[in-house]
């Protein structure tokens, strides 16, 4: 898992009825370890995350989409949290 | 602390959350207006310092850039507007920050942990914008297949942003007023009555008292929603942070494009200093990303820089020709004020604006006013 990718659900673990666009998601979203990535990192990362089904988008009228997790799958997000921090810290 | 005021001016308002007061409500009270701020109050007191730092942290690669008195006026105000529940209205031109300042106001807040749900008002066919706030039952209209939960739904206890307010349609306006007012609204094709916590943080890119005049924007909507205004400046009203601007977007870039470009020539800081940034900050971004794009160099020039040159420095408008400009300016203001206070009749505007019902008309003529518009927008 990409580290934006472990930012954008570690967050919505811990804020599970956050919501925003990208814009937001980059700004406010991603750790102060995560180094500020461009918004097409962001959005390949969203994308990722919604075909795994792990987030929902909704696509407004005014062509801007917004994000939320799938509480369906809060479960299988805690686990893919916890192998990426014991990954990680198996690397050190 | 909470204080109940009973002007509602908004340098009142400010006086009192600078001395610390949490949050505010414009007398009278009503049922439900106390309870939930003093929950919120419980939940959360965030240090005005602290959140001056954070807000700076999160928003200094993009407006705190620079040391403007007259922007960082404006900024200074965040914190204390994300303290409270009142509906904000934001003004300033396109590409000063709007959204940005919006999305700083809900994260600096209580609802930072609820969803933040912008919506351009502007963006949306009008036949749309209804539905897309309020939502529809399933059957409501043809294709309504489904139920769908509207925006405001979709922000409860969050913050919804509204841009370009002045352009949401005015049956939508009324809608949105009895929201603000009530809390209470009702889905396309649904008798039931729903209520939503949200707090509206509105924008517009024009003069909202203007909007009121001409129709475009409802007063006592604007009333509602200007409890706290933040008015945006304009970048050639803050010429002094276009360069400590254009050099961080100059890094920013130079970095994600993997360019060697480290500055900008003498020559290029002038221009960009001269130049009037119609597209204020946004523009100012484009024109330096087109510049590290294109850049060969390590140090941008001037010729580097595409901007299109000031009309005004190369050739000066003649004094009657900006006599005519502004005269026709104000004619066409006039004719359409008076027209839309008198409901499209002309007859009674010409009355009203003491000509002759001919010499009236060909006013309308000569300037292309749609009198059938305005009657729509005075309706």
């Amino acid at each position: 898992m990409q580290p934006i990718t472990y930012d954008i659900l570690a967050y919505l673990s811990e804020n599970p009825d956050a919501q925003d666009s990208k814009e937001g998601i980059a700004e406010w979203w991603l750790s102060e370890q995560t180094v500020k990535p461009n918004m097409a990192v962001v959005a390949e990362a969203l994308t990722e995350l919604v075909d795994r089904g792990l987030i929902l988008a909704r696509n407004g009228k005014d062509a801007r989409t917004f994000y939320k997790v799938n509480r369906r799958r809060m479960k299988e997000i805690s686990m893919l949290l916890t192998q990426f921090k014991n990954s990680d810290a198996t690397n050190d | 602390m909470i204080v109940v005021t009973e002007t509602g001016e908004a340098d009142e308002t400010f006086e009192w959350l600078r001395r610390e007061a949490n949050d505010f409500i414009n007398a009278p009270l009503k049922a439900g207006d106390l309870v939930p701020r003093v929950w919120q109050l419980l939940e959360h007191l965030p240090h005005r310092g602290q959140q001056t730092q954070a807000l700076k942290e999160k928003l200094g690669t993009k407006l705190i850039v620079g040391s403007s008195p007259a922007f960082l006026k404006e900024i200074d105000k965040i914190p204390l507007l994300a303290k409270c529940n009142a509906s904000v209205l934001i003004s300033g031109e396109t590409g000063t920050g709007k959204e940005v300042c919006a999305r700083a106001i809900h994260y600096l807040s209580p609802r930072a942990n609820k969803p933040f749900i912008p919506l351009n008002c502007g963006a949306i066919p009008t036949e749309l914008v209804e539905n897309e706030l309020f939502g529809h039952e399933r059957g409501a209209f043809t294709g309504a297949r489904d139920s769908q939960v509207g925006l405001i739904q979709e922000a409860d206890e969050g913050t919804l942003f509204l841009d370009e307010i002045d352009c949401l349609p005015l049956l939508s306006q009324v809608k949105l007023l009895r929201f603000l007012q009530e809390r209470e609204y009702r889905s396309l094709g649904s008798t039931k009555t729903c209520r939503a916590d949200v707090r509206v943080v509105a924008a517009t890119n024009s003069d909202p008292e203007e909007a009121v005049k001409t129709g475009k924007l409802r007063q006592d909507l604007y009333y509602r929603l200007n409890v706290i205004p933040l008015i945006l400046p304009p970048l050639r009203e803050r010429r002094e942070d276009i360069p400590p601007l254009a050099r961080h977007f100059l890094a920013k870039y130079s970095a994600e494009f993997d360019k060697q470009v480290t500055d900008f020539s003498p020559e290029a800081v002038q221009l960009l200093i001269s130049y009037d940034w119609p597209g204020n900050v946004r523009e100012l971004e484009h024109v330096v990303v087109r510049a590290v794009v294109l850049s060969t160099q390590t140090i941008i020039r001037d010729a580097d820089i595409s901007v299109a040159p000031r009309a005004s420095a190369a050739l000066p408008e003649s004094f009657q020709g900006a006599k005519s400009r502004i005269i026709a300016e104000f004619e066409k203001s006039y004719v359409e004020r008076v027209l839309l206070m008198n409901h499209g009749n002309i007859s009674r505007a010409a009355r009203a604006a003491q000509k002759s019902r001919r010499a009236f008309w060909e006013l309308i003529r000569k300037h292309h006013i749609d009198v059938n518009n305005l009657k729509l927008r005075a309706s």
